[in-house]
């Protein structure tokens, strides 16, 4: 392992980082962080979500998340079997088309020029 | 009655008993709401978190930033901390999380608006000459976990496995990091002597 850097380099490193000395400005800093996680609550709150000291805000946010994305899942799941079962019912309705075209009516007779058949099944 | 009003609070003062027992019990406070609790934490650890920001921000205001995004986080993800675990560590990686956020809406930033300003950094050549500029500028040839290693053991006195914790790094990689930073300043710092 590399030793330390010199005792001058070291010194110039921790006057580069060297943080705030004066106490006034870790009140000031305190007060900042308190008033923002203020905000947030108030925030939070009148939304109606879950705050730390709201443990059935808490409860009734997350259901009302799970209850969000369960409904956006019956949704999609809903779109997709319509469109599923129209699909199929296209596709059935061309295949009974298809087969009607192709598949002959019934018997054809043979009829020569006379117009007397033969009497035997094509 | 608050939690709050009931300690002094103060600088964190290592891991002895007395002190774990007061952090937890604001733990607890904080975690039913108690905003007072919360603020005693917030002066316990705002200058660990700081020294964690500014080693990876590379501004004063940057990493204050940080540290109050880094804060504001731990506030929303409250709840879902167990108050045995090291809420120092737990808040350390949040923040180191948010310095890295800093950073990168920085570099962005920075990106939009080069067309519209100068593009170079100034460099002062009075600055340059001296141990400081040319420490600047071998600080700014290492990679940013390097330099985040390298001053939270050398400048801030972080142990090897706070480092690893705050960073989300194996201690092995951290113990690394600091060995090429080092290197990699010693070597930079001749070159410029020359």
């Amino acid at each position: 392992m590399t030793g330390r850097l010199s005792p001058r380099v070291s010194r110039m490193l921790r006057e580069i980082y060297a943080a705030p000395l004066d106490p006034g400005y870790w009140d000031q800093l305190q007060r900042r962080i308190v008033a923002r996680v203020a905000t947030e609550r108030v925030a939070t709150e009148r939304v109606g979500t879950r705050s730390p000291g709201d443990p059935w805000g808490a409860a009734f946010g997350a259901w009302a998340r799970a209850g969000v994305v369960a409904a956006g899942l019956a949704v999609v799941c809903a779109g997709l079997a319509t469109w599923r079962s129209r699909v199929a019912e296209a596709q059935a309705t061309q295949r009974a088309y298809e087969t009607m075209l192709t598949t002959p009516s019934g018997t054809v007779w043979l009829v020569d020029a006379t117009g007397v058949s033969d009497g035997s099944a094509p | 009655m608050s939690v709050a009003l009931a300690l002094v609070p103060g600088e964190a003062t290592g891991s002895t008993a007395a002190a774990r027992a007061r952090e937890r019990a604001l733990i607890l406070a904080a975690q039913d709401g108690d905003s007072k609790a919360f603020g005693s934490l917030v002066r316990l650890h705002q200058r660990r978190a700081y020294a964690v920001a500014r080693s990876i921000a590379t501004t004063h205001e940057d990493a204050e930033d940080a540290v109050q995004d880094g804060f504001l986080h731990a506030y929303r993800a409250l709840d879902r901390f167990l108050p045995d675990q090291a809420f120092g560590a737990w808040l350390h990686r949040i923040v180191a999380n948010a310095a890295l956020d800093v950073m990168r809406r920085r570099k962005v930033r920075d990106a939009d608006a080069l067309p519209d300003t100068v593009a170079t950094r100034f460099h002062d050549p009075a600055e340059a000459s001296d141990l400081r500029g040319r420490l600047r500028a071998a600080l700014a040839t290492l990679t940013g976990r390097q330099r985040a290693v390298i001053v939270l053991h050398d400048v801030q006195g972080f142990r090897h496995g706070e480092i690893a914790q705050a960073l989300g790094i194996p201690e092995g990689t951290a113990r690394s990091d600091l060995h090429h930073a080092r290197m990699a300043l010693r070597r930079t710092l001749e070159v410029v002597r020359v």
